[in-house]
């Protein structure tokens, strides 16, 4: 069964070049542009692994994140998070919102694909 | 025992008299003349003058009373009651009738001891007071004289003067220590001071400094300031045998300094506490003077360091264009198919590439931007224009954008605009920079409205924020309406800082670098204009642009403005040249307005401002140079010059008849080689 990818980013280019990359791997993506339209999805589809961005519109992704990890229905769902915050505070404020990886921009999409598979198989 | 003469004619009076003030000392006379001579050469408390027998009573009271020693002697009369003229009586403290009675003489003897002694007394504290007096006034004087300065060795100066002045010392020298290699050493004197007492007041002042402070200064990093006043003896190492006097300065661990005083006569205690006054008093303005040298030292290094911020940020910024640049056409080769025709897909990212690289370029672009304009140092392009083409090129650089985004982008124009007088290009960068904003924070579907019309400043007067003064009766407002989602009133101001997007950092509601405001709100400034906003929350925001309607003096005041602000951003000092067309009964004019500028004394109060004006056979140029020159004057001078011409009409509506250009010197401070440059660079502007 193809595994379903859900990306949150208010960046279109961004969501569309990760997009792309995982449906050549034979993922199955959805995409939502803002804070609040990522957490819906999130809840509507239950994807298997969510890309996360962090500084967006509407609702931020330290938010979404929390929101979902303390939720038993969805806590489960591997977050990796995408931000262009490197600061290690930012980093531990990740964690502490229960995202699994915590990435920083610029990112190397080839490392993106690699975390992808390592939950995903 | 008081000294007591007695002065009669009559041997009998002498011995009962002196019989009955045995207890005091007596002396008689009978001559006025030995009388007086003996005054001079004695101390004498009373005179006592037999009046019985003597024709000229009032003529010898008067002699002694005027002889100027008697100032402090009383006189006591005796008289006979029998006596018609008593007029001599004002001279006296008492009198007694004859026949003397011993008891009245002793009781008026110290009545009139008692009042002369409390006489004294009184006079002595009169004098104390006064020079307490004195002493306050010095201090009073010292005290405004610190406040004056931020200058330490002049405060220590002033310090000294007032010491001076208020404890009349013979020597007095200071010790201060500004830094390791700035050590003085000021020696004041009365006298001359052999060159062994000045090594010993050296080796003296160190070693009371390093007593008090624990540091050693080194005796040659000692520079030596020595203040004479006479010079009739000279003073050796006796000096130290003088009462002295010492207090230390010590100011934050950062300035120290000792100073004493030598004083050939002891120092009473009330000398040594105006001493130690002065010396406090000084060593609050020392306090502030040290601070202050701080303040002023942070203050280069903060200058430092803006000023290699902006270096870094335009190295940086240029570095990042020339790579970007190759991004970009490399791209749109790419893109035009000339390599081969590229599958869709690829085309995808390949547009990525370039729509992102011109993202990164504005982005870039907007920060040096907002450096530059914070430095002041943009330059500007002024021109007569109209604003509704500006309008439509904005909208049709984003009507992409809207169109992305499904939002209804439209304009409403008046089309009986008077042209401005505006920099085209940072016109349409704050039109710009207030639809894209506007763009960002649409939601999809929604509704953005330019508008441009013509107002009076009555009708902007009332808007918050906006006190400016008004520089003409009429603008140009350009509005841009929106219904996004509203920003607050007390974040009205807020969103035209730098870096400021309202919702904070972390909820970013839309990219961009954060500049763009404020930005826009440096360029309506330099075009004397005004942006402002009115919001609903949930509503949507507007963002109004207004822009004075000029006349074309003011257009022309406004431009030589712009070159003389450019040039004192640049420069300290700068030439301007005003280019005028030649009629040859246009002439007197200009000879005619330099000699009125002669006349009203502008350039004399400048220190080194020069002007000149020559023909050439189609023109006329009035040119005017200045070193350090003060921007008001410059602007009284340029003032005179339009209100000249307009009265001559020679600037006249729609006719270009000046030019001016602003020159800015390699080397600013050289009057002439600035000349020759401007001279030289006058030629180019007359042969183009």
């Amino acid at each position: 069964m193809t595994k379903k990818v859900l990306i949150v980013d208010d960046e279109q280019d961004i969501v569309e070049t990760i997009k792309f990359m995982l449906e050549t791997e034979n993922y199955e993506c959805y995409c939502a542009y803002d804070g609040e339209q990522g957490l819906n999805k999130a809840r509507e589809i239950i994807p298997d692994l969510i890309i996360l961005d962090v500084m967006m519109p509407v609702m931020n992704g330290y938010k979404v994140s929390r929101l979902l990890k303390f939720d038993t229905r969805y806590k489960d769902i591997p977050i990796l998070m995408l931000t262009a915050r490197s600061q290690e505070k930012d980093k531990q404020l990740g964690e502490e919102t229960g995202a699994n990886e915590y990435i920083t921009k610029p990112f190397d999409i080839n490392f993106v694909m690699e975390r992808v598979k390592s939950y995903l198989g | 025992m008081a000294n007591i003469l007695l002065f009669s004619k009559n041997k009998y009076q002498f011995s009962d008299v002196t019989k009955f003030l045995k207890q005091h000392n007596v002396t008689s006379f009978d001559n006025i003349n030995l009388l007086l001579d003996f005054i001079k050469k004695n101390h004498i408390d009373i005179i006592i003058i037999d009046t019985c027998q003597m024709t000229d009573t009032l003529s010898v009271c008067r002699e002694i009373k005027y002889s100027s020693q008697a100032d402090n002697i009383s006189l006591i009369l005796i008289v006979n009651k029998s006596q018609n003229n008593k007029d001599f009586l004002k001279y006296a403290s008492a009198f007694i009738s004859v026949p003397i009675d011993e008891d009245i003489l002793i009781a008026t003897i110290n009545s009139v001891l008692l009042t002369k002694n409390s006489l004294d007394e009184l006079s002595e504290n009169n004098y104390a007071l006064s020079t307490s007096l004195y002493r306050l006034d010095v201090l009073n004087k010292t005290v405004t004289a610190l406040a004056g300065s931020l200058d330490k060795t002049e405060l220590i100066k002033i310090m000294t003067e007032g010491i001076e002045k208020s404890l009349s010392y013979q020597l007095c020298y200071s010790l201060v220590f500004n830094n390791p290699s700035d050590i003085v050493l000021v020696i004041n004197s009365v006298h001359s001071i052999s060159p062994r007492l000045e090594e010993a007041i050296k080796f003296r002042a160190m070693l009371s400094y390093k007593d008090l402070f624990n540091i050693t200064p080194f005796k040659d990093d000692i520079k030596i300031i020595k203040n004479i006043k006479r010079k009739e003896f000279e003073y050796d190492l006796n000096v130290f045998n003088f009462d002295t006097a010492l207090a230390p300065i010590n100011i934050k661990n950062k300035f120290f300094g000792i100073i004493e005083v030598f004083k050939e006569k002891e120092f009473k205690s009330e000398d040594i506490r105006w001493f130690q006054t002065l010396v406090k008093q000084a060593t609050f303005p020392l306090q502030s003077a040290v601070l202050y040298e701080e303040i002023k030292e942070q203050n280069i290094k903060l200058e430092e360091m803006e000023k290699k911020k902006s270096e870094f940020f335009s190295i940086v910024s240029h570095e990042l264009r020339t790579p970007l640049t190759a991004i970009q056409n490399a791209v749109k080769i790419l893109l035009s198919g000339a390599i081969s025709a590229m599958p869709d897909r690829a085309n995808i990212f390949i547009k990525m590439i370039e729509r992102n690289s011109s993202r990164l370029l504005s982005i870039i672009q907007e920060w040096l931007d907002s450096v530059k304009a914070e430095a002041g140092k943009l330059d500007y392009n002024f021109s007569s224009a109209a604003i509704n083409p500006i309008i439509e090129s904005v909208k049709q650089n984003l009507s992409n954008l809207a169109d992305e985004k499904n939002i209804d982008f439209s304009i409403e124009t008046d089309n009986n605009l008077p042209s401005l007088y505006i920099d085209t290009k940072r016109i349409e960068q704050v039109v710009t920079n207030l639809v894209s904003n506007a763009l960002k924070y649409t939601p999809n579907g929604g509704k953005i409205i330019v508008k441009t019309k013509i107002t009076d400043s009555s009708s902007i007067k009332n808007i918050p924020d906006i006190n400016d003064n008004f520089i003409s009766d009429k603008y140009v407002v350009v509005s841009v309406q929106d219904t996004g989602p509203g920003i607050a009133k007390e974040d009205f101001q807020k969103v035209f800082e730098k870096f400021e997007q309202v919702k904070g950092t972390l909820s970013r509601s839309v990219g961009g670098t954060g500049l763009g405001l404020f930005i826009a709100k440096k360029f309506a400034k330099v075009h004397n204009g005004f942006l402002w906003l009115e919001s609903i929350l949930e509503t949507g925001s507007t963002f109004f642009l207004a822009i004075p309607v000029l006349t074309n003096e003011e257009c022309f005041q406004m431009q030589l403005h712009h070159d003389i602000s450019n040039a004192y951003s640049d420069k300290k000092s700068f030439a301007l040249l005003t280019l005028c067309e030649n009629k040859s009964d246009e002439k007197p004019y200009l000879v005619n307005f330099v000699n009125k500028l002669d006349k009203e004394n502008i350039f004399k109060k400048t220190t080194e401002s020069k002007y000149f004006f020559t023909e050439t056979k189609e023109r006329l140029y009035y040119s005017f140079y200045d070193i350090n020159m003060n921007i008001q004057i410059f602007n009284f001078v340029i003032q005179k010059m339009i209100d000249l011409a307009k009265k001559d009409k020679y600037i006249t509506k729609g006719k270009k008849l000046y030019y001016s250009k602003t020159i800015f010197p390699d080397d600013a401070g050289d009057s002439e080689n600035l000349i020759k440059k401007s001279r030289k660079l006058l030629k180019e502007v007359i042969n183009d």
